[in-house]
């Protein structure tokens, strides 16, 4: 793919001769190069590749040199720089400002011990791969659009998918090693841009402690069913007691077995009522296990998009070169001599 | 020209004068071209195909070859011959290359001696 696509870069006279036949001989060879062994397919397509560049420099310099045509390659180069020129001011100018409200939110040291919440990691990085999917489905998002009325335009004209998938690259959640997340989100109206910020870091949180509950609520489980295992296990180990006193076969063995199960049930429910006196102080100051350090802020001035501004500049001064160079190759053109 | 000599006045590169050997003994298409060159040079000399036309075009524009239209049974191929200019060039490029051989064996003799 990569081959045919540098194949097109060549001049057309000699694209039109050749580039059908070295595509043929290019297949051949790779097919020869493949079947041999990995390494030699990697060298194979590094030469390839090599090859076609080095060949494709030595054919411009041909058409431009021998052709005597470097002025058309100024009146390229010219064109090209206009176009940029051009693109960037349509960019600048001519397209709708883009506001970006940022906030920061950041893992807060849990008030329960890491112990007590199994699989709970205060790294962001887990945080946001945890909620990240929820907070950009189609369904969170398609609230967010209908609660704000965002893209009033863009949904009278295109479907609601594709307005979802240009909200997504308008929001932005990137997560330092600082333990921070900042959420972005990009609107032309700057304050809308700040509400739906505000929302997301607000759904973010809420989402956290919802899970937080969860975790919680799983813990007293498992500290209360190992309890209460113990505490039938002591039931039993009495029961068994009893019977071995009433039939005369009383041991040493029973004995022991009741004091070792009363001892595990005192235990863990001593463990348990620590457990609950740990949840209890965590859920009256469950909020903040994620913080938020910057609130959404307000944007003052549009943010510029300068790889849209390169690209979509050099795409239009690259067309506007070729086009120039055209235009001068045909005016170039010597008239046919008129026949008397 | 730049890898193509003027009037046979500059060595040719080892990639066209493999190309142009390839060529001596018949008409070949550009795989075959391919594949040879590496076959005569023991597997020293991989062109790649940007390096092969690149040589063919100046070859041609040389008229030290000529391309023609392969008949085969099932695709039309175009394939390379060797014009007489090519056949003298080679000839020319093959008596320099002797005659550099001959002063480089009579040297080192002298030096061994």
């Amino acid at each position: 793919m990569i081959y045919r696509a540098l194949l097109r870069l060549y001049p057309t006279s000699i694209r039109e001769q050749f580039a059908e036949e070295m595509l043929a001989v290019h297949s051949s060879a790779r097919e020869r190069a493949r079947s041999a062994s990995r390494a030699s397919y990697l060298r194979f397509q590094v030469r390839e590749i090599a090859g076609i560049l080095f060949d494709l420099a030595g054919a411009f310099r041909l058409i431009a040199f021998e052709g005597g045509s470097m002025k058309r390659l100024k009146w390229i180069a010219a064109g090209g720089l206009l176009g940029l020129l051009a693109a960037s001011a349509i960019l600048e100018f001519g397209f709708e400002e883009q506001y970006r409200s940022t906030a920061v939110i950041r893992v807060y040291p849990g008030i329960v011990s890491e112990q007590f919440l199994p699989g709970r990691q205060l790294q962001m990085q887990n945080v946001v791969q945890r909620f990240a999917p929820n907070l950009l489905s189609r369904a969170t998002l398609t609230n967010i659009i209908q609660t704000y009325g965002l893209y009033p335009s863009e949904l009278r004209r295109i479907p609601l998918e594709d307005v979802i998938e240009d909200m997504r690259h308008n929001l932005k959640l990137l997560s330092g090693r600082d333990e921070k997340l900042t959420i972005s989100f990009s609107y032309p109206d700057r304050f809308l841009a700040q509400k739906v910020t505000q929302d997301i870091v607000g759904r973010f949180i809420q989402e956290d402690q919802t899970f937080h509950k969860m975790s919680l609520g799983s813990v007293n489980d498992i500290f209360m069913g190992e309890a209460d295992g113990a505490n039938t296990d002591w039931i039993k180990a009495e029961e068994e007691l009893r019977k071995a006193q009433v039939t005369g076969h009383l041991n040493s063995r029973l004995v022991i077995d009741v004091d070792l199960a009363r001892d595990r049930y005192k235990t863990s429910k001593n463990r348990l009522a620590e457990v609950q006196r740990a949840l209890s102080i965590a859920k009256q100051k469950l909020g903040p296990t994620l913080e938020l350090i910057d609130p959404a802020s307000l944007p003052m001035r549009p943010e510029r998009n300068v790889k849209a501004i390169l690209g979509v500049g050099l795409l239009t001064g690259a067309i506007a070169g070729f086009a120039a160079g055209r235009i001068l190759a045909l005016l170039e053109k010597k008239p046919e001599p008129a026949l008397a | 020209m730049r890898h193509v000599a003027d009037q046979h006045s500059e060595p040719l590169t080892e990639a066209v004068f493999l190309i142009l050997l390839s060529l001596a003994p018949e008409p070949k298409h550009g795989y075959a071209i391919m594949k040879d060159v590496e076959e005569i040079s023991n597997g020293r000399v991989k062109l790649s195909t940007g390096t092969l036309y690149g040589a063919l075009r100046r070859l041609l524009e040389s008229k030290w070859i000529v391309r023609f239209a392969e008949k085969e049974a099932s695709r039309d191929r175009q394939a390379y011959r060797l014009t007489s200019n090519g056949q003298a060039a080679m000839t020319a490029e093959t008596a320099r290359m002797k005659s550099l051989t001959r002063v480089a064996a009579s040297r080192m003799a002298e030096g061994q001696a």
